[in-house]
């Protein structure tokens, strides 16, 4: 997937669209937003971070995985198995990009679940478990794109194959304009993920040089 | 009573094996850390640090290995076997380790013979402990269909702990070539388990409850700052965020 | 059906989670909805939909749902106060409600006051019509459009506007957030804003705070709240008097901007044909505007006959120059001078585009405004300076430049008796002439303020009225309340006295799905279906699409709730009305097209039954309601002839001539009556006035309120995923602050404040920014204390209670209020 930051508005769809597809409990988030000011006073810009699994080339999550519960398919999506995840929860702290929930609260958003919560707690082989991003792996092997990616507004999410020239990825970064070369998030952590970002070119104009409001220390 | 374990191989010889497998195991967990430092978990500890100090950390430490890390008591809460069968390997391994440093210390020449010696009571405890916990992950494994590595894990290390009391039993009744054949499987079976250690699930032994830490760490760091978020996610977010503003002050 | 045993459908309806109702489709598995998305079918949304439109199933599964009628016990009313329901029956109910309003309804009808802001059963307002009652208002419709409607009508017939995304080069945002938070359609609008964006369209956004427009935008320029019209007479300076640069032919030519206007303000007119006069500067005399002998009418000058209505704009904007306008928006001279330079660049005057074989103007660039632009204490002059800042660049309803948006169909444009664009606000319900009255009828006040929208205008006054009816001569007291959708006691200003008006009412029904502020003070609920159980169809302001949106059921109704519109018609026939509700269902629905279609007065029909006339009435028989069900919509995107140039030879207003002549009738009224009304929102021509706000030093920071993606009505925060979201986000659940502002008040990140104004107080939690003017505090929607138990816990703080409801913070021509406070802030 290739997520151009340059388009994101921060609307939430992605992470309610999401919400909606996986039935996911309270406070996991498989896809969100993340918000950051930066600069100063007028030269200020905001940054809209929109997050999902990076589906990653060399996975952290499945090494340290004690039981094997996660696995990468042949198509490149990381998958969690529900059954055999035993609840150690190394993935947890070892994803580097936060990734992967192991919810500890209520399973449910009212006191008692509704009818489309319990359609999902029923399709659940076990809770809890470790939970996270399958990139829609069902409707994908469906023909269809993800649900983050099909709601989003303004298409800033793109879905398709790298390798394949005619996707509509690659399309879509010939025909972007300026051109932007696709980074991966924690590109030092050596995770080669697959889903990658193209720069918000107007926070860049808005304020430069980029002055970072935290220090920028600890990213090792 | 004349069958004695060193003159089937020398004490030299096996402490060379040992060496090796030291040597073999370090490499392993180099590798590990590597890998652990490169996914960031060093980076999570260090944020936590600045936000409860080294001294919070190290008490933070102390007190949530105690009271959850060491036990797992927030992560193998689903079945009661489980955590027994689990924990019945984790301490039968222990124990198995602690008798071996006995040997090696209190006996340097000849192991004892005496099923009441303080090695023997601990080792065969810890063996029995194997065992059990061995059983019940091979039936769950044969049920489940598992990896081959984890499969070769889980009955190596059944295989090191029933050869354990093959040779014992079998030194016992002076089965001169029995002995010499379960002992050289245990030698091995032990020494590419331990060599193998940091690569397998073995690893996790230690992985788990340090990943699991981190994350407790993390969270009391992220609490501290009032953050809605809790846990490591909270950390890497902000890391996220500025790996993304890095980008930008590059173009 | 997929599979045996298992029925698994997508069906096709319509959003509700804001007022707009993109297509949706929905996936029913088993008789459960499992998925919302939007349907790729409908030229709207495109299939795309935003946070709110994703999280209706949790509105459909709400457990706080009202499941069956209720009659409250706890007779004690008040803020926080527990109704205490009692379960009861629908004719229990039913008898309840029909025995108080039916007991009014022979008393004097107009005591019942309604509050009604069902937007997608636009029909529910005509209700209290057939009643017998003026006094409906929407809660939430005064806060945007009460100024904004009324100039859009006036000038092209529109309702609302939109920037022709299409083509648009160059668009200034003020004051608005279309296409990235808020407004029209926000789905298809983002994505259309995103569109244009990748082409190279130019974003510079005016707004106090750093909002995601300003954030994504090629420029950010913060504004002192209110002054959004004195920032466009600036623009205007540079563009008329320093640069020369404007468009005669389209000010000439489709404008009554050569029109004279005589000494009375008004235009000039032909005693027969009542057609205004010009000056051709041919052969030097007057002449109708359209003679056919006119050369080079007069945009400049003074004649002995008049003076071209465009010299009076130009004498007025003379006044306002960059300097001026700077100390007065605390934008730099140079930056009003800069961007005005870029604009009327970047518009092109006099280049054509051919599209589809026809030749039209190309203006691609565009001020697009709202709600923080324009809803102030003079918002009347605020809109028609932004209006202006458009008309003279020659860009309204032209290729790449501000586009009108009818609420539905196409824009209201036809002639005046002067053969021009009637020119006149659009109510869409009833028929108001703009005429004073004495003594007023309405609470809202509307004889008095009359070029607000009916239900739009002044809905805040009825607070007033309903506590003081004497005080403003109306000559009966309002005894109860109909409530539909409508939340006053949160939406509407000066929380404190909306309280009390609140707390008068004698009896109180009200219609919704789950309780808010305004059900907790009702005496009779009655239940609605959800707009996932419920019929209906919408066409809701949509920029470049045409025709109505389609709503059926997915679900079966999951309580024992009814459909809004039957529950109208069931209280109708109680209360014996039922051929007038019919007769205005006649009207809304268009049923007179098809007399065989059209209701009869004495009998009942279901919302079903209407929708099925209305379809074969106003697109032919075929259409059936079977058939609609399988489309899903009938919505399709406007044709070019459709979106440009829609006004054709109509010539549109550089002057507002209309409100000269209401005002007219306002004075003679007063000095009739002797009664004192402030009248100088009145006027043809705008102008920028102060409002309280801007004098008042008694209070340091100008507090605003935004709007965010994740906030609709007033019941978003209800929902619990979108309320998980909102309490995560780093600014919502907050009061945003200038960073050096806080500092100076000796105010840390994270602090909890206490913010007071004139008109109320409450506590909150501060968030610094740099992304805010310094002399702003900026507050979006939250701070609900209602019975539903996750909005109600959800934090936060509500800005209304920070406002007015006074006439002293009211527009008095139309009767939208001043939307920003002054307060103070200290630890609390």
């Amino acid at each position: 997937m290739l997520i151009d930051l340059a388009y994101c508005i921060g609307c939430n769809a992605c992470t309610i669209a999401c919400k909606q597809e996986q039935g996911t409990p309270p406070n996991v988030l498989y896809a969100r937003v993340l918000v950051r000011e930066v600069g100063r006073y007028p030269n200020v810009g905001k940054v809209f971070l929109p997050l999902l699994c990076m589906h990653c080339e060399n996975p952290p999550c499945m090494k340290v995985c004690p039981s094997g519960a996660i696995t990468r398919t042949e198509d490149g999506i990381v998958v969690v198995n529900e059954e055999i995840c035993s609840g150690a929860q190394a993935c947890v702290t070892a994803c580097p990009y936060g990734a992967i929930f192991y919810p500890d609260g209520p399973q449910t958003y009212f006191e008692t679940p509704t009818p489309f919560e319990e359609y999902h707690m029923a399709k659940r082989r076990k809770f809890p478990s470790a939970m996270k991003c399958n990139l829609c792996i069902h409707r994908v092997r469906e023909g269809k794109e993800p649900a983050c990616v099909v709601t989003c507004p303004t298409e800033c999410r793109i879905f398709g194959d790298w390798d394949d020239p005619n996707s509509k990825i690659n399309k879509y970064l010939a025909s972007r304009s300026p051109k932007g070369e696709p980074f991966p998030l924690r590109p030092e952590a050596g995770t080669r993920p697959k889903v990658l970002y193209l720069p918000d070119i107007f926070a860049v104009r808005r304020v430069q040089p980029i002055e970072l409001v935290t220090s920028g220390e600890g990213v090792g | 009573m004349s069958l004695r374990l060193t003159d089937l191989y020398p004490v030299w010889l096996v402490d060379l094996g040992a060496v090796i497998t030291l040597l073999i195991i370090a490499l392993g967990i180099a590798y590990r850390i590597v890998q652990l430092r490169r996914a960031g978990v060093f980076t999570l500890l260090r944020l936590s640090a600045r936000q409860i100090g080294v001294s919070g950390l190290l008490v933070t430490s102390v007190k949530e290995i105690f009271s959850r890390v060491a036990l797992s008591r927030d992560v193998i809460s689903g079945s009661r076997w489980r955590w027994a069968a689990h924990y019945s390997q984790f301490a039968g391994f222990i124990l198995c380790a602690i008798a071996t440093t006995l040997v090696y210390i209190y006996y340097p020449t000849a192991e004892p013979r005496e099923f009441t010696s303080v090695p023997k009571i601990v080792g065969n405890l810890g063996g029995i402990l194997l065992i059990l916990g061995g059983i019940y992950f091979l039936r769950k494994i044969a049920n489940r269909g598992r990896g081959l590595a984890d499969v070769a894990f889980t009955s190596m290390l059944f295989t090191a702990a029933v050869t354990g009391f093959a040779t014992q039993f079998s030194r016992v009744s002076e089965e001169a070539t029995l002995t010499f054949l379960f002992y050289t499987i245990h030698l091995l079976s032990v020494a590419v388990l331990l060599a193998t250690a940091p690569l397998t699930k073995f690893f996790h032994a230690v992985q788990t409850p340090f990943l699991r830490l981190v994350e407790r760490l993390s969270t009391s760091a992220m609490m501290k700052q009032g953050a809605l978020a809790a846990g490591s996610r909270a950390l890497k977010e902000d890391i996220l965020l500025e790996s993304v503003l890095r980008k930008y002050s590059y173009e | 059906m997929s599979s045996i045993g298992i029925d698994d459908r997508w069906i096709p309806s319509q959003c509700y989670m804001c007022i707009h109702g993109c297509g949706i489709l929905a996936h029913v598995v088993n008789g459960v909805l499992v998925k919302i998305e939007g349907n790729p079918d409908d030229p709207d949304n495109m299939g795309k939909l935003c946070a709110k439109g994703n999280a209706g199933i949790m509105k459909l599964y709400d457990q706080s749902r009202f499941k069956q009628p209720l009659v409250r016990v706890n007779k004690q009313k008040g803020r926080g106060v527990r109704p205490e329901w009692e379960k009861v029956s629908w004719n229990e109910a039913l008898g309840i409600v029909e025995d108080e309003l039916g007991k009014i309804r022979r008393k004097d009808p107009r005591k019942l006051v309604t509050s009604i802001a069902e937007f997608q059963r636009m029909w529910c307002w005509g209700w209290p019509l057939a009643y017998g009652t003026p006094n409906y208002f929407t809660a939430h419709g005064t806060y945007c459009g009460s100024a904004y409607h009324p100039v859009n009508a006036m000038t092209d017939g529109s309702f609302a506007t939109f920037p022709d995304l299409n083509y648009c080069n160059y668009l200034i945002m003020m004051g608005a957030s279309d296409g990235f938070e808020a407004h029209l359609h926000l789905s298809g609008s983002a994505k259309r804003m995103a569109d244009a964006r990748r082409r190279g369209m130019k974003l510079v956004v005016v707004d106090p705070r750093l909002s995601v427009a300003a954030a994504k935008a090629d420029e950010w320029v913060p504004i002192i709240p209110g002054t959004d019209g004195a920032f466009a007479l600036g623009m205007m300076y540079v563009l008329m008097v320093e640069l020369d640069k404007y468009d005669r032919d389209f000010l000439k030519n489709n404008t009554n901007a050569p029109c004279l206007v005589g000494p009375d303000g008004l235009f000039v007119r032909d005693r027969n044909t009542k057609k205004p006069y010009v000056w051709d500067l041919a052969d030097n005399t007057a002449k109708p505007y359209d003679d056919p002998t006119l050369v080079e009418p007069a945009l400049k000058g003074e004649y002995s006959v008049g003076t071209p209505a465009f010299q009076l704009l130009l004498d007025e904007v003379m006044k306002w120059t960059p300097e001026k306008v700077s100390k007065i928006t605390d934008v730099p001279s140079k930056t009003i001078r800069r961007i005005a330079r870029e604009y009327v660049d970047a518009a092109q005057i006099g280049a054509t585009i051919k599209i589809n074989g026809r030749e039209y103007p190309l203006r691609p660039a565009c001020v697009q405004y709202y709600r923080g632009a324009q809803s102030h204490k003079h918002g009347i002059l605020d809109n028609m300076a932004l209006k202006l800042i458009n008309t003279v660049i020659g860009n309204i309803d032209v290729p790449g430049g501000h586009l009108g948006v009818p609420v539905y169909g196409q824009l209201a444009i036809w002639p005046g008796e002067d053969g021009m664009h009637h020119g006149m606000p659009i109510n869409p319900i009833e028929k108001w002439q703009f005429e004073p009255r004495f003594p007023p009828d309405s609470t809202h006040l509307i004889e008095f303020v009359p070029v607000g929208q009916g239900h739009f205008g002044g809905g805040h006054i009825s607070a007033l009225t309903v506590l003081e009816p004497q005080k403003y001569m109306l000559n009966y007291d309002p005894e109860a309340l109909f409530i539909l959708h409508c939340n006053a006691p949160y939406n509407m200003p000066e929380t404190r006295r909306v309280l009390k008006a609140m707390e008068k009412f004698r009896f109180i029904v009200a219609i919704d799905v789950y309780p808010s502020e305004a059900s907790d003070y009702a005496d009779v609920i009655l239940p609605d279906h959800t707009y996932l159980e419920s019929w209906s169809m919408c066409e809701s302001e949509a920029p470049f699409v045409i025709g109505p949106g389609f709503r059926q059921p997915v679900v079966k109704p999951l309580y024992d709730t009814r459909d809004a519109t039957d529950i109208c018609t069931e209280l109708a026939d109680r209360l014996e009305f039922l051929d007038r509700w019919n007769n205005v269902l006649n009207h809304f629905f268009e049923l007179y097209k098809k007399p065989e279609y059209m209701l009869e007065p004495d009998k009942k029909y279901g919302i079903e039954e209407i929708l099925d006339r209305y379809f074969r009435a106003n697109f032919g028989d075929e259409w059936t309601l079977e058939r609609v069900r399988e489309k899903g919509h009938m919505v399709r995107l406007r044709t070019p002839e459709e979106l440009y140039l829609p006004y054709g030879r109509l010539r549109i207003p550089v002057y507002y001539e209309f409100m000269q002549s209401v005002k007219y009738k306002m004075e003679r009224f007063f000095a009739e009556t002797g009664l004192k009304w402030d009248l100088s929102d009145f006027r043809p021509i705008p102008t920028w006035l102060e409002s309280p706000i801007h004098r008042d030093s008694e209070y340091a920071l100008y507090a605003i309120n935004y709007k965010s993606a994740l906030h609709a009505f007033s019941d978003s925060t209800a929902n619990p995923w979108l309320r998980e979201i909102m309490l995560r986000h780093p600014e919502i659940p907050y009061v945003l602050i200038h960073s050096e502002t806080a500092k100076k008040l000796g105010l840390r990140d994270g602090e909890k404040v206490r913010i007071t104004s004139r008109f109320g107080e409450g506590e909150a939690t501060i968030k610094t920014t740099e992304g805010i003017h310094p002399s702003v505090v900026a507050m979006t929607n939250m701070g609900h204390w209602c019975q539903h138990p996750i909005a109600g816990s959800a934090g936060g703080i509500n800005h209304n209670i920070f406002l007015s409801a006074g006439l002293d913070y009211t527009d008095m021509a139309t009767g939208v209020f001043e939307t920003a406070a002054k307060v103070n802030i200290g630890r609390a």
